[in-house]
Parts: C-alpha cells; sequence; structure tokens
C-alpha cells in the first residue's frame, strides 16, 4: 500500500517536472525577443502568440455572452448578497489547504500559518467556512497558488497566453493552475461529478462578482483585448507582491519647453466647457 | 435641566469652533510649509484629501445635478488637479515622435474628452463608498510622493486600494499616476493605446478615440 502511495506520488511529480520542462523552455524562446521591439522605457508587452490569443478571446467572449455571464446574472438576480458571500466563503474555505501548501513552498511562514488557522477556525466555528471568522479575529485571506510559487522560484511569466475557458494566462500561471488541482486534497477527496461541480460554483461565484466591472472594461476601452491583457499581467504582478506597493516605473514630466507648438494647453481644456 | 442642556450645547458649539480654528490653523500651516520632506509629504496627502472630498461632493450629487453638470465638474477636477500635458503625452510613449504636427493636435484635442467620458462611465455605479488617506511615501523616482488611500464600501464588501503618484511640477501639485489595487492607469492606457496604433495606425486610433468619446454623448 505505501508503495502503490510512493509511486503514485512519484508519478506525479513526474508529471510536474515535466511541466516544469516545458515553462523553462518556453519562456527560454520567450526572453530572445528582438530588441527593436521593446519599448524604450523597457516596458513592453510579450504576446508573441496575438493572432491565435484573439482568436481564443473572441471564442470565450462569445460563450461567456450566452453562459456564463447570464448565469453569473441570474445567479446575482436571484440569490441575495448574504447568500452570494456565504458561497463565496465556503469556495475560498476549500481553497486554503493550496493557499497554505504555497505559502509553505514559498517559505512565507506568516501566510501559510494565517492559511493553516483560517482553515482550522472557518471550518469549525465559520460552520465548514459558511462564516468567515478568521478574518473578524485579524486573519485575512492569503491567498497562494503555484503560478505565485513559480513566480517567488524567480520563473517568468513567459508569453501571454488565452486559454480555452480559462481565459487570460500564461505558461507560469498555466502550469500554477495544474499543479494546484494536483496538490489540492480536495480533488482526490472529492467524487468526479463534485469536482465539476465545485469548478462550475467557482466560475460562476468569480463571475458575478465583476459583472459590472467587465461591462465597464468592454464598453470604455478602445482595444478590450489588449485592456484586458494588461489588467491580467498587473493584477498578478500585484498578487505576486502579496499586494505591496508596486515599483514606480519611470514617468518622464512634459515641460513647456519640450514641443511647445503643438503643446497641449492645460488652462484651454478647462475653459473649453465653459 | 434645561440650563444643563444649554450648558452642554454651548460647550459643544465652542468645542466645534475651536475644532474649526485648530483646522484653519492646519490649513494656514500647511500652505506656508517649509521645504522639509515631512511637510511635503502632508502637503501631498492634504492635496490628494482635498481631491477626494471634491470627487465625492460630486459624486454624491446625484439628485441635485444632472449628469453632464457632474461631467463637468468632474472635467474641472481632473484639469486642475492631474498633469494632463504629462499624462497624455507618456500615455502616446513612442508615437508621440512618429506623429504628424496635425496628428499631435488631434490627439490633444480629443484626450481629455475621452478620459472624461471613460471614466465618467462609472458615475452611476456611485453607492456612498467614502475614502480614508492611509499613508504618504517618497518614491525613489523623480521625486514623487505616492498617498496611499483606501475607498471604503458601504456594502461591506473589502475595500479598494488606491495611489496616488503626486509630483511638484511648476510649482504645483499634480497627480501622474492612479494605481488602483496595484493596477497603474498610466501604463495600462499606454499598453492599450500602443496596441490599436499598431493594428490601425495613427489616424485609425484617434478615430476610435473620436468614436468612443462620441459614443457617450
Amino acid at each position: 500500500m505505501t508503495f502503490r502511495v510512493a509511486s503514485r506520488k512519484l508519478r506525479r511529480w513526474t508529471q510536474v517536472l515535466a511541466m516544469l520542462l516545458v515553462v523553462g523552455v518556453v519562456s527560454g524562446c520567450a526572453s530572445s525577443n528582438s530588441p527593436e521591439n521593446l519599448d524604450e522605457d523597457e516596458y513592453s508587452v510579450n504576446d508573441p502568440f496575438e493572432d491565435i490569443n484573439r482568436i481564443t478571446f473572441e471564442v470565450n467572449r462569445t460563450l461567456d455572452g450566452v453562459l456564463l455571464g447570464p448565469l453569473a446574472e441570474m445567479y446575482v438576480g436571484v440569490v441575495p448578497r448574504w447568500g452570494r458571500e456565504r458561497v463565496t466563503n465556503v469556495l475560498n474555505n476549500l481553497g486554503e489547504p493550496v493557499n497554505f501548501a504555497n505559502g509553505l513552498l514559498q517559505w512565507d511562514l506568516e501566510r501559510a500559518v494565517t492559511s493553516m488557522l483560517r482553515f482550522a477556525f472557518n471550518s469549525t466555528i465559520g460552520l465548514g467556512g459558511i462564516f468567515d471568522v478568521a478574518d473578524g479575529i485579524g486573519l485575512p485571506r492569503a491567498a497562494e497558488d503555484f503560478g505565485q510559487t513559480l513566480a517567488i522560484w524567480g520563473v517568468d511569466e513567459g508569453p501571454y497566453l488565452v486559454l480555452p475557458l480559462f481565459g487570460p494566462s500564461n505558461p507560469r500561471d498555466a502550469v500554477g493552475m495544474g499543479v494546484d488541482w494536483l496538490m489540492d486534497p480536495f480533488t482526490r477527496a472529492l467524487r468526479s461529478h463534485e469536482k465539476y461541480q465545485r469548478m462550475i460554483a467557482r466560475g460562476i461565484d468569480v463571475r458575478s462578482r465583476f459583472i459590472d466591472e467587465l461591462d465597464t472594461l468592454e464598453e470604455t476601452s478602445i482595444d478590450f483585448y489588449a485592456a484586458m491583457r494588461e489588467l491580467y499581467r498587473q493584477h498578478r504582478a500585484g498578487e505576486i507582491r502579496n499586494g505591496e506597493l508596486p515599483p514606480t516605473l519611470p514617468i518622464p514630466s512634459i515641460t513647456l519647453e519640450d514641443y511647445t507648438d503643438e503643446e497641449f494647453d492645460q488652462a484651454t481644456a478647462s475653459d473649453e466647457i465653459e | 435641566m434645561r440650563s444643563l442642556s444649554v450648558l452642554t450645547l454651548s460647550a459643544a458649539t465652542a468645542g466645534r469652533r475651536q475644532g474649526i480654528a485648530l483646522l484653519a490653523l492646519l490649513v494656514f500651516s500647511f500652505s506656508s510649509a517649509g521645504v522639509s520632506a515631512r511637510a511635503a509629504d502632508s502637503e501631498a496627502s492634504e492635496f490628494i484629501r482635498d481631491l477626494g472630498v471634491r470627487a465625492v461632493d460630486v459624486l454624491r450629487d446625484k439628485e441635485g445635478s444632472t449628469f453632464a453638470e457632474r461631467e463637468t465638474a468632474f472635467r474641472h477636477i481632473l484639469v486642475e488637479a492631474f498633469h494632463i500635458r504629462t499624462i497624455s503625452r507618456f500615455v502616446l510613449g513612442r508615437y508621440w515622435k512618429s506623429a504628424t504636427k496635425a496628428q499631435r493636435r488631434a490627439y490633444n484635442d480629443v484626450f481629455v474628452d475621452f478620459i472624461v467620458r471613460v471614466y465618467a462611465s462609472r458615475f452611476d455605479s456611485y453607492n456612498g463608498e467614502t475614502f480614508e488617506i492611509m499613508d504618504t511615501l517618497e518614491s525613489d523616482k523623480q521625486g514623487d510622493v505616492i498617498v496611499r488611500t483606501r475607498i471604503l464600501r458601504p456594502t461591506g464588501d473589502p475595500p479598494i486600494g488606491v495611489d496616488y503618484r503626486v509630483r511638484v511640477i511648476e510649482g504645483e501639485y499634480r497627480v501622474v499616476d492612479i494605481n488602483v489595487e496595484g493596477i497603474s492607469m498610466l501604463y495600462t492606457h499606454r499598453i492599450e493605446f500602443a496596441s490599436v496604433i499598431n493594428r490601425k495606425g495613427m489616424d485609425g486610433f484617434l478615430e476610435e478615440l473620436r468614436a468612443q468619446v462620441e459614443a457617450r454623448k
């Protein structure tokens, strides 16, 4: 029996290693980007698969328009806020073991212990995660996934990818998602239809919390794909920093001396409307 | 009984008056503050507090004003508190250099309209949110000051972190970037603009900006 467990573990680890190898190769290719494509501030977009990504993005948008979006709106319409918060809490609670494991792998003991305590409190006093009692006693959720762990270990995000169904990602985060799925004890504990139910519930739960935001972004952006890509990249960078202040990127001041003749006139812009 | 209540009332007004006097003193001392880093920090955060109060006032006045009036008020705040010249140029990035004079002029003409339209479209989602200033940090870049704030939501949802990057330009405090939950608005617009210019050319991009402004009129 122990042998069987060990061999299963070994098999899993070879899977993980194989995937890590793939990321390494892919991100290796990506870093050989030609310098002409880089912006003067060295802040550029790594999106060599843009054409195919845009197609996948459109397919996802269509699917979202006919399926996930309407489901999320129905869910918000039928279930009151209180109920939806309980659902979010239960789903978050099921994610705590993965948060804990990744906290540990990042050697961020404070966040690992936080996740462990949260799971202990919320599963018991919080009635199976329905109530986030831990948050009330100063243990806020410390979400960590294997994509973030890989980033802490120094793996580059690599080229931007839009995955079918899952949406914005990159090789690092895609592998991370797979590894999280494998290391999640609930993946093993739940029966297969329960796993899918959980996944669908998670999808609707997350989507329902971003209905207005996504609508506004789609409406006001002149390139929804590019806006989404940039939001995803900066959002992930923020998660990896655990919400710390981002490094300040240079923003050169434009004073009146530059390009005076066609310069933007601040005063005129204000007067225009009077 | 009555005298007691009068007494507490007068005590309360006296307290308030004292408070106002103190506030006036504070405001006065801020405006005449020296150039030390500390004073610069508190000036910057006072500048953002003022900006935030004005913005919330505009948003809160849903019944007393039309959407167009609120949009106009928002435009005033934007142009007065933000350094539009730096922002508009930065957002266009290297494409400014390759643009013709006519294109630059067209861009300058539409930029503020575009920004006003984008952000004014979010007015109606205002739901009694307030803000608080967390702290102020010196940035290592260009002597900027980062004023960290939080938007508090009455619904009980977690607060939203908003960082203002403030810079003294030509003797005045000006916002040069807003960071929402770690996402720089400036860099996001810059990347989006670059993507459109790459695909549709400068004139196509300007057309897109105008179309966005028109779509919401």
